[in-house]
């Protein structure tokens, strides 16, 4: 009994250091989400060609480098559950997954709306755009698999496959403006256009992407919680059938 | 009940999201003053606009998350009660 009780404590206390941890996460995350709007808003320079309209500029790309970095994180943990076969690494395959498909969709958004004033329509089948949308797709899709697969453990294995199948389309998106002429921007890499951008807004840019991984981060730490608990509640309520 | 870390935290996003919708008007406002200055610009909605659906979508997820993290580990306790006293 005795055992019980200490395992209880235990996890317990390990919830409140996590608890803790997180709101931490989440405190240095919101100042830093303040600091960045300060700059974005109030701080850096008006670009002289598309003015002010350039500064979704500071919000897209962080939400892209959020998107892809949720992939990534979809693709190694799904290699790792298919290898391991535990389950912690397809909560966190999951839950990214689920991250990657709402950053996708606010960077189609954020661009959408850029290229309207940047080239004066909403959507164009130009290359990076084509290929993000496809990714979009693909990640809908694993959550769709997910969510239609007849038993949890057919869902885990089928996702991860899908999750490595989707990652294929990564780097496409990536080198879509080098291996085919589009009219997106080079943002980093060879003939970047950040390469040539004012310090200031260089500055104003690195510090938006780091905001946002940090807020990223603490989204996908509080979904994997969250899916913990999911599995916990389902766990429980089959011991509580059988007994 | 929520424990006092849950608490602070709850208060702690409620404060963020006020300092964020205050410090996005007072930076529209900023902004509309450098648009007046440079005629035959009219961009400044679609700006607030996508920066109000980035967080406000930020936002309701992360709020989503939390509350549902809250109602299952109410969900979890009523469990392990009724698992406990059937034991008994």
């Amino acid at each position: 009994m005795e055992t019980t009780t200490d395992t209880q404590k235990s996890r317990t206390s390990n919830r409140d250091v996590a608890s803790a941890a997180k709101a931490v996460l989440l405190a240095v995350g919101g100042v830093m989400m303040l600091a960045d709007i300060a700059l974005i808003f109030l701080w850096v320079p008006t670009e002289q060609v598309m003015g002010v309209v350039q500064r979704i500029f500071y919000f897209h790309v962080p939400l892209a480098w959020t998107g892809l970095l949720s992939t990534t994180v979809v693709f190694i943990s799904s290699i790792v559950y298919l290898w391991k076969g535990q389950r912690r690494w397809d909560a966190l395959a999951h839950s990214s997954a689920e991250l990657s498909v709402m950053f996708i969709t606010l960077t189609l958004i954020t661009g959408a709306t850029w290229a309207k004033m940047a080239w004066g329509v909403w959507w164009t089948w130009e290359p990076r755009l084509t290929t993000t949308l496809i990714l979009w797709l693909m990640y809908m899709g694993y959550l769709m698999l997910r969510a239609y697969a007849p038993t949890p453990s057919l869902a885990a294995r089928y996702s991860a496959v899908m999750g490595i199948i989707a990652f294929v389309d990564v780097p496409i998106v990536y080198f879509s403006v080098n291996w085919w002429r589009g009219i997106h921007p080079r943002v980093v890499g060879v003939g970047a256009t950040s390469g040539s951008l004012d310090s200031d807004m260089l500055i104003t840019l690195i510090f938006s992407v780091f905001t946002f991984t940090v807020l990223f981060t603490y989204v996908l730490w509080e979904r994997v919680s969250l899916r913990n608990a999911e599995d916990a509640v389902q766990g429980m309520h089959i011991t509580e059938r059988t007994a | 009940m929520k424990g006092p870390v849950s608490r602070l935290r709850s208060r702690l996003m409620a404060a963020i999201a006020a300092a964020t919708a205050w410090m996005l008007s007072t930076g529209v406002l900023m902004a509309a003053v450098a648009a007046q200055e440079a005629p035959g610009e009219s961009t400044l909605p679609f700006l607030y606009v996508v920066y109000t659906v980035t967080w406000a979508t930020f936002f309701a997820y992360a709020f989503y998350v939390s509350r549902r993290q809250r109602e299952l580990r109410r969900q979890i306790e009523e469990l392990r009660r009724v698992l406990e006293e059937r034991d008994k």
